[in-house]
């Protein structure tokens, strides 16, 4: 069952179009929605939670019409928004079972859950000190746990890294890969880090200009045709280049001592033949890799 | 360009950069460290917000505090998002020129050659209280570069902009670079950093980590041996293989099937060298090799976390 | 403990004891449906317990609202200098009821209408401020906070409206209001009900207490749609208590400049109605023309002809007037909060 699908949707801001009949569907799994500024995402997840009203077409969520079934979409859904959004005044604890209780928990049942939700998220002793207190990562941490109190099924993470230093990006994407896959929720992520993107989603859906340009898993779209591989020498060595087109491989690019080689489908073993030609040239092989293009190159192509 | 000499800066008691020496020169240097590292007080110090408590700070040979003339050679982009929402994208990088002392005709002319650089020249018309994120960043970026300094000092610079935008600026940064001046980016995204240099700065509670080319620096961490993983349908065979060299200081296993392998070593060359003749010797299939922890975020993790 | 996470569809319900691992994790033992191991799974489980209908939403926003303000001790200090005037009015009855008629003469003039809700008005007038305060403290920040901590984005991506939001600010700060103005009047009306009934306290006035609970309602109603109107406008607590107190102060200042204004000009006439509504042209003085209209009693006031500043029996303002200004207020407040409320800024161009 598709987790969330528009069909020929239209969505206006004022006389503006920002999506036009788009139609989209959003399998089950970990989605990546990506695309460049003012493609239509956001007004696309906005419209999922009911923040906007489809000028034309029709939007579901669930199996659920946004049009009509607004609120009880809302109690399936958790959003992880890209701002600061806490409440001023409470500590984490009270914050997050604020959350469940709006999301109709009854009271106790919230605490219960956000001590629950708070831990699986990292905070530990910190949970009981004012908001205001906290750093980026840890607010991040409080926006993820709110948008999970409840138990959702879908769940849209904006920019989840946002604002977070390495160690706290490692932290998160481990805490969003984690969600994703073996948990049984839906995760649909908004982020213009394509690396993280490709670290957590199966799958990615691109927009431009308010239509999709592509979709499929991020596998089956990074897989290159035929036999490539990325090859790092210790340095650049235009011997080795030569050498190593002699045994029909094709050299793709060069960037100082890293190159792509390709060969054709036929062709087995490409490590042998590269080290052969290292021997050769007398250079040295310090990496060798079946190559894939990057999201950021399928991102490309797709929008250009 | 920059150079600091024992410069410390704290508030109150709270330590913002402790006794930090180093020069910085021409070419594109990224600025590292996690949150709370004192990035943000060393730009500061750098751009002249701030005196050092103690030490010295000079930027051109002067010490940058309160100086206008080294406010016009250096170009800020801060963090902040808030601007001047009633201004257009266009007043807003043209006044600024003329702050840094362009004259009008000149700063008209430069605001058109930046606004072009950073891709604004169509929504520069509009107000910045209707821009999103990523418009925003560009006009920061464009005011920074206004009144052509020799210096930029650059806080998260791609913060806001999309694939596209973040591809444009690093190919902007790196040619600004290149044409010998003084870029200083700090960002939390490694990947992106590797990408743009190999000069970093790394920062932490205050202190200056380490400083130089990231390779160099990893093949110096001694406290953590180089670790080269090989994918290959024998591991075990060439574990045992490579257990033999005097240099190899562990091999573990990875993966259900037996198929990763992964050695550690603290002569990766000789490790290189060797690789090939096993591989040729005993007919070992590999379908990949590299090493995991020789990029900027092991650096960064094993300075960091010690 | 658990049985929020597997029990059956209807509040309340646990399962039968019997079974000790129904479809799902119980307690530090046991795993779904398969083997038990003795090592817990404390990685994140789902919660498939009540959600309970829409009903409840706008009180959970109204109980936040009220929790953050009672933390505050200074609000306590508030509420009780706000029970001050009808303390006083408690005083001053005891002491009359003691030293007879001159005291009664001397300070309640010969009123008409009744005695007991002149008391409970005069109490009400000079408590209208405090309970201004008291509406601040809680108003002010009520959707200002969250307009500046976006905050917004989070109350709307759950099963609330934007009426239960509205809703739930509005009614925090009403019920403490509300509160604060009714319970020193209640004292005083037990007060009274204890000494005074043999005197005809109840029998003579049969609706006070309804008027009481009726001015109380009424007040909270009024700053509540003030504040969360202005709140609902600024984007920090402090620019919509200043906005708000500003505007309080600044209709009750040109209200006294105008009455003092006609009243050098007309006072030998004497024209008691037009001077009593300009001098309640403000927000306080809309709410208390209405509660004087409510308790249906004249005061002894400055307006008399003659000399100036004569002091003379003042009935109420007009109603109809006072009335419609106050529903302006109160609807007026509501909807400019209802208008501002946005999850998403619309980005022109």
């Amino acid at each position: 069952m598709p987790v969330a699908s528009a069909n020929d949707l239209t969505v206006k801001y004022g006389r503006k179009p920002a999506v036009t009949g788009l139609t989209v569907t959003i399998p089950e799994g970990s989605v990546g929605l990506l695309g460049p500024n003012g493609a239509g995402k956001t007004t696309l997840i906005k419209t999922w939670l009911g923040f906007l009203r489809p000028y034309s077409g029709s939007a579901s969520v669930l199996g659920m019409s946004v049009a009509q079934e607004g609120l009880r979409i809302r109690r399936h859904i958790g959003l992880m928004p890209e701002q600061d959004c806490h409440i001023p005044g409470m500590n984490a604890v009270s914050y997050v079972s604020y959350a469940g209780e709006l999301a109709g928990m009854p009271a106790n049942h919230a605490m219960r859950r956000a001590h629950e939700v708070l831990e699986y998220c990292g905070l530990g002793e910190a949970r009981y000190r004012q908001i205001e207190t906290y750093s980026t990562g840890m607010r991040q941490r409080i926006k993820l746990a709110q948008a999970l109190v409840h138990g959702p099924r879908l769940l849209f993470l904006d920019e989840p890294t946002n604002g977070l230093d390495p160690e706290g990006r490692t932290d998160m994407l481990r805490l969003v890969r984690d969600i994703s896959h073996g948990k049984d929720i839906n995760v649909v992520v908004c982020s213009h880090l394509l690396p993280d993107v490709e670290d957590t989603c199966d799958r990615v859906i691109v927009m431009r200009s308010g239509q999709l340009v592509a979709e499929g898993t991020v596998a089956a779209l990074r897989r290159t045709g035929g036999v490539q591989v990325d090859v790092e020498l210790r340095e650049p060595s235009p011997r080795f280049l030569e050498a190593i087109a002699l045994t029909g491989a094709r050299v793709i690019s060069v960037l100082g001592s890293r190159c792509r080689l390709a060969w054709s489908e036929q062709t087995t073993d490409p490590a042998t033949r590269v080290f052969e030609a290292a021997a050769a040239s007398e250079a040295q092989v310090r990496a060798l890799k079946p190559a894939l293009r990057s999201l950021e190159d399928v991102f490309m192509e797709a929008i250009a | 360009m920059i150079s600091l000499w024992r410069t410390s800066r704290w508030y109150g008691q709270v330590i913002g950069v402790n006794d930090v020496t180093c020069e910085i020169g021409p070419g594109l240097t990224a600025l590292l460290g996690p949150n709370g590292a004192g990035k943000s007080t060393l730009m500061k110090l750098i751009t002249g917000q701030l005196r050092p408590t103690t030490g010295r700070t000079l930027v051109f040979g002067e010490r940058p505090f309160a100086n206008t003339r080294v406010f016009r050679r250096i170009g800020y982009c801060p963090e902040i998002e808030s601007c001047y929402e009633d201004m257009t994208g266009r007043e807003f990088v043209r006044m600024l020129g003329m702050m840094a002392g362009l004259t009008p005709t000149v700063a008209e002319r430069r605001t058109d050659e930046v606004l072009g650089a950073v891709r604004m020249t169509e929504a520069a018309h509009r107000k910045i209280g209707g821009y999103s994120k990523g418009m925003r960043q560009r006009v920061k970026i464009a005011q920074a570069l206004v009144h052509d300094p020799e210096a930029l000092i650059l806080d998260e610079p791609l913060n806001g902009l999309d694939p596209v935008g973040r591809r444009e600026m690093t190919a902007l940064f790196v040619e600004l670079a290149g044409a010998g001046k003084c870029v200083v980016v700090s960002s939390h995204i490694l990947y992106e950093v590797e990408q743009m240099t190999r000069q970093i700065i790394l920062m932490d509670r205050g202190r200056l980590r380490a400083m130089g080319d990231v390779y160099q620096i990893r093949a110096l961490i001694d406290a953590h041996p180089h670790r080269v993983a090989i994918v290959t349908p024998r591991a075990r065979d060439l574990a045992r293989r490579l257990l033999e060299f005097p240099y190899i200081l562990s091999a573990a296993l990875d993966g259900s099937d037996d198929t990763k392998l992964v050695v550690e070593t603290r002569v990766p060359d000789q490790f290189y060298d060797d690789l090939p003749r096993v591989v040729f010797a005993d007919g070992y299939a590999i379908s990949e090799f590299d090493s995991p922890d020789n990029n900027l975020e092991a650096v960064f993790r094993y300075l960091v976390k010690g | 403990m658990t049985n929020g996470d597997r029990s059956p569809r209807d509040a309340g319900a646990t399962p039968p004891a019997a079974d000790p691992a129904p479809n799902g994790p119980v307690g530090p033992i046991g795993q779904a449906g398969g083997v038990i191991s003795p090592i817990a799974d404390l990685s994140y489980r789902h919660y498939d317990g009540t959600l309970k209908t829409r009903a409840v939403r706008w009180w959970i926003v109204a109980l936040a609202g009220i929790r953050q303000a009672i933390r505050k001790w200074w609000f306590w200090l508030l509420v009780l200098v706000s029970m001050g005037p009808y303390a006083f009015m408690g005083l001053l009855l005891f002491l009359q009821s003691r030293f007879g008629s001159e005291f009664q003469q001397a300070v309640f003039g010969a009123p008409k209408g009744s005695k007991y809700a002149t008391v409970f008005f005069q109490a009400y007038d000079q408590q209208l401020f405090w309970l201004m305060v008291i509406g601040l403290t809680v108003g002010a920040a009520s959707i200002a906070a969250d307009n500046r901590s976006n905050a917004l984005q989070v109350y709307l991506a759950k099963p609330l409206t934007k009426t239960d939001y509205l809703l739930g600010k509005w009614m925090g700060v009403f019920t403490v209001v509300f509160v604060a103005a009714i319970l020193p009047a209640m004292l005083l009306f037990t007060y009274c009900l204890l000494s005074y009934w043999s005197e005809g306290f109840l029998k003579q006035e049969p609706w006070l207490f309804v008027k009481i609970v009726g001015v109380s309602a009424m007040t909270a109603a009024g700053y509540s749609s003030l504040f969360v109107g202005v709140s609902a406008w600024c984007r920090s607590a402090m620019m919509a208590g200043a906005f708000s107190a500003g505007a309080y102060f600044a209709t009750g200042i040109v209200s006294g400049i105008l009455w003092m204004a006609i009243y050098f000009r007309f006072f030998r006439t004497g024209d008691l109605a037009a001077g009593a509504l300009v001098q309640n042209a403000s927000i306080s003085g809309v709410m208390k023309s209405v509660a004087w209209n409510i308790y249906d009693v004249t005061i002894r006031a400055p307006g008399g002809s003659g000399r100036m500043f004569a002091n003379t029996q003042v009935p109420p303002p007009e109603l109809w007037v006072m009335l419609t200004a106050y529903f302006a207020l109160v609807v007026g407040g509501v909807v400019a909060a209802r208008v501002r409320i946005r999850a998403v800024e619309v980005v022109s161009g």
